[in-house]
């Protein structure tokens, strides 16, 4: 299975959670929205006469923490790979973030 | 060069944007291009056709801006707004928003989420088979032009 090197941003006003492909960082896409959670949207890479180049460019989901929907996510075979991390499928590592910032965030609302 | 590994795993839209124009993936002057559309514009509201305006923040434009065909034409963020015809309720009082416009000959459409607060949180261009792909099952249509 393929593994790309991936980077994230995250966003808690919006909750908005991205997971961008390096490789085709700065590059255009398409999405390719969820079939009932149009939220969520697989990122496809276009070329210069934006067409589709057939590689991912990223994943991205907005009403992240709250998200429950994983049997609705794209079956693909790439594993991604945030720095510092190991390489993990889509659902593994979204459900580990979504972990993980709901925990930063309940910190924060007990902080406020 | 890539993100760094030790802070945390996910960046601030602004960040990346920063980091991509280190790498050269991204010219600076198209950012401030952004941030000058932004400050003139977008910061002040864009009214939609059905008469509800919208705002964008500096961190979501950070991130609507990755995508080289709103870098290289960051006014497309106004066309998209003002050039809607079809808004969809979707859950927690969010909408997704559907816009058409022309730029000469070429057709232009656009998917917007918009959220309770009448902010613009992602905005993609889109073709006519993701325009049927969004408008399948999703969402009762609130308003259409």
């Amino acid at each position: 299975m393929e593994t790309v090197k991936a980077s994230a941003t995250w966003s808690r006003e919006a909750d908005r959670y991205t997971l961008w492909v390096e490789d085709q960082a700065g590059r255009a896409f398409v999405p390719e929205p969820l079939e009932d959670y149009p939220l969520a949207a697989l990122l496809l890479e276009l070329d210069e006469a934006e067409q589709e180049t057939g590689r991912i460019a990223g994943f991205e989901i907005l009403g992240f923490l709250g998200f429950d929907r994983w049997d609705a996510l794209p079956k693909l075979d790439l594993l991604w790979q945030l720095p510092g991390q190991e390489p993990l499928p889509l659902d593994e590592l979204l459900k580990r973030e979504q972990r993980r910032l709901r925990q930063q965030a309940e910190r924060a609302a007990s902080l406020a | 060069m890539g993100p760094k590994s030790g802070q945390g795993s996910a960046e601030p839209p602004r960040e990346r944007i920063e980091r991509l124009v280190a790498e050269g993936l991204m010219p600076w002057a198209a950012v401030e291009q952004a941030e000058r559309l932004w400050q003139e514009r977008l910061r002040h509201g864009v009214t939609m056709p059905n008469g509800e305006q919208v705002w964008i923040t500096l961190d979501d434009l950070y991130h609507v801006i990755v995508d080289s065909r709103i870098w290289r034409h960051p006014e497309r963020i106004v066309r998209a707004l003002e050039s809607v015809f079809e808004i969809r309720a979707l859950e927690h009082g969010r909408k997704l928003a559907f816009s058409r416009w022309y730029e000469g000959e070429r057709e232009r459409l656009a998917a917007l989420v918009l959220y309770p607060d009448r902010t613009l949180r992602t905005m993609h261009l889109i073709d006519e088979r993701r325009l049927r792909r969004y408008t399948r099952k999703v969402g009762e249509v609130v308003w259409r032009q």
